[in-house]
C-alpha cells in the first residue's frame, strides 16, 4: 500500500516535472478570430487582396528560445475570399487552386534566426501539392497575454501552377507576384 | 458679314471635337458595360473588358471636366431666335441634365470599384486615388446608382439626339449645323 502511494506520488511528481519542463515548448492552437491570412495580387496592374476565411494551425514559441519556434498554417484555398462570388467560385476552381483536389494549402515555418528586431523566418509553402522553400522577415511581439507573428513574403503564382494553363498563364493579365501577409497570434501563458 | 454671323450661331472645334469624342465614348462604354457583365464566371476576356470600360470612364469624365471649361472659356451659340420661353427652358434643362449625368455616371462607377476593393489603373498605369475602402453596403448602393445613371445617361442621349432632329427634320431650324464640323448652320 505505501509502495503504491509512494509509487503514485512519486510519478505524479515526475509528471508534472516534465509538464512544468516542457510547457514552453508545447505548441500551442492558434487564435483564429484575432489572425489574419492574406493574399495580394495584382491585375492589370491593379491590387487586389482577398482573406483566407478558414485556416487552423499552431504555433510553437518560447521567448527564451525564439530559434525553436515553429509554426504551421494549414489554410482552406476555397476559403479565399475576394468579396464577389463569382470572383471566389473561379480561384477556388480548376485552373487556380483546384480546391475539390488541393482543398488545403500548407504554410510552415520551420525556424527562426536573428535576434531583436531583425528575425527571418525559414520554412515552406505547399500549394496545389507543390513544395517551395520560403525564407522572410517577421516579427514577434508579445503584449496583452498573447504573442502575435507578424510577417510577409512575395511568391509566384507559377511556381505552384496556380493560373498556369492557357490566357490566365499570361502575367500581363495576372501578375505572377503574389504577396502573402498574415498575422498569427496565440494566447502567451 | 453672313458667315461671320453663322459663326456666332455654332460652336467653336473645341466643342465640336470634345462633343463628338464623348458621344463615340459614351455609347462604346455603356455598349461594353451591358455586354461585359453578362459574360458568365470570370474570364481573361471579361477582366480585360472590365479594365477597358474603368479607362473609358475615367477618361470620359476628364473629357467632360475638360468641356466644361472649354464651355465656360468660350462663347456658347445663342438659341434660335423664334424658340418659345419653354422652348428654351427644356432645352437649356435637357443639357444640364446632360452634363450632371455625365459627371454622375463615372463618380458612381469609380466609387463602386473602390468599394468593391478593385483601385482604379488608369490604363494600367497611373494610380488614381483610393477615396474609399472595401465596403460591402457602399458597393451595392454605388453599383446600383452607377448602373441607373448609366441607363438615364443613355436615355438622356437619345432624347437630345431625338429632340436635335425633330428641329432640325420638321422644324428646319438648321440646327445641326452647329455641332457638325463643316456642315451650315443657319
Amino acid at each position: 500500500m505505501i509502495y503504491r502511494l509512494a509509487f503514485t506520488v512519486a510519478s505524479m511528481a515526475a509528471g508534472l516535472a516534465f509538464v512544468g519542463f516542457a510547457v514552453p515548448a508545447l505548441a500551442a492552437p492558434l487564435d483564429v478570430a484575432q489572425s489574419e491570412v492574406t493574399a495580394t495580387f495584382k491585375q492589370f496592374n491593379v491590387p487586389v487582396s482577398g482573406n483566407f476565411r478558414k485556416f487552423s494551425g499552431d504555433v510553437q514559441y518560447n521567448p527564451a528560445t525564439p530559434s525553436d519556434t515553429k509554426a504551421t498554417l494549414s489554410v482552406e484555398t476555397a476559403s479565399y475570399d475576394l468579396g464577389d462570388p463569382e470572383y471566389n467560385k473561379e480561384v477556388a476552381g480548376k485552373d487556380w487552386f483546384d480546391s475539390k483536389n488541393h482543398p488545403k494549402a500548407t504554410f510552415l515555418i520551420t525556424g527562426v534566426t536573428g535576434a531583436g528586431n531583425n528575425l527571418q523566418a525559414t520554412g515552406d509553402l505547399t500549394v496545389r501539392g507543390i513544395k517551395k522553400p520560403l525564407k522572410f522577415p517577421v516579427k514577434i511581439q508579445t503584449a496583452g497575454g498573447k504573442h502575435t507573428f507578424t510577417g510577409k513574403t512575395q511568391i509566384k503564382r507559377l511556381d505552384f501552377k496556380v493560373g498556369a494553363d492557357g490566357e490566365w498563364g499570361d502575367t500581363s493579365l495576372v501578375a505572377d507576384e503574389v504577396v502573402i501577409d498574415f498575422k498569427l497570434v496565440m494566447p502567451a501563458k | 458679314m453672313k458667315s461671320a454671323l453663322s459663326e456666332n450661331h455654332r460652336y467653336g472645334l473645341p466643342m465640336m471635337v470634345v462633343h463628338w469624342l464623348m458621344a463615340v465614348g459614351i455609347l462604346t462604354a455603356f455598349g461594353v458595360g451591358l455586354y461585359m457583365v453578362d459574360i458568365p464566371g470570370i474570364t481573361p476576356f471579361k477582366l480585360k473588358l472590365f479594365n477597358w470600360h474603368k479607362w473609358l470612364g475615367v477618361t470620359l469624365f476628364a473629357l467632360v471636366l475638360l468641356r466644361i471649361v472649354v464651355r465656360l472659356m468660350s462663347k456658347t451659340p445663342k438659341y434660335p431666335a423664334h424658340w418659345g420661353h419653354n422652348t428654351v427652358l427644356f432645352a437649356k434643362l435637357g443639357h444640364m441634365a446632360l452634363y450632371v449625368f455625365m459627371l454622375g455616371v463615372p463618380t458612381f462607377g469609380y466609387l463602386y470599384s473602390l468599394a468593391s476593393g478593385y483601385p482604379v489603373v488608369w490604363f494600367g498605369v497611373i494610380e488614381l486615388p483610393v477615396l474609399i475602402d472595401k465596403d460591402p453596403a457602399l458597393k451595392e448602393l454605388f453599383k446600383t446608382l452607377h448602373e441607373l445613371s448609366g441607363k438615364g445617361l443613355v436615355f438622356l442621349v437619345a432624347g437630345h439626339v431625338l429632340m436635335a432632329l425633330k428641329h432640325h427634320v420638321l422644324d428646319k431650324d438648321g440646327i445641326l449645323g452647329r455641332m457638325i464640323p463643316g456642315m451650315r448652320a443657319d
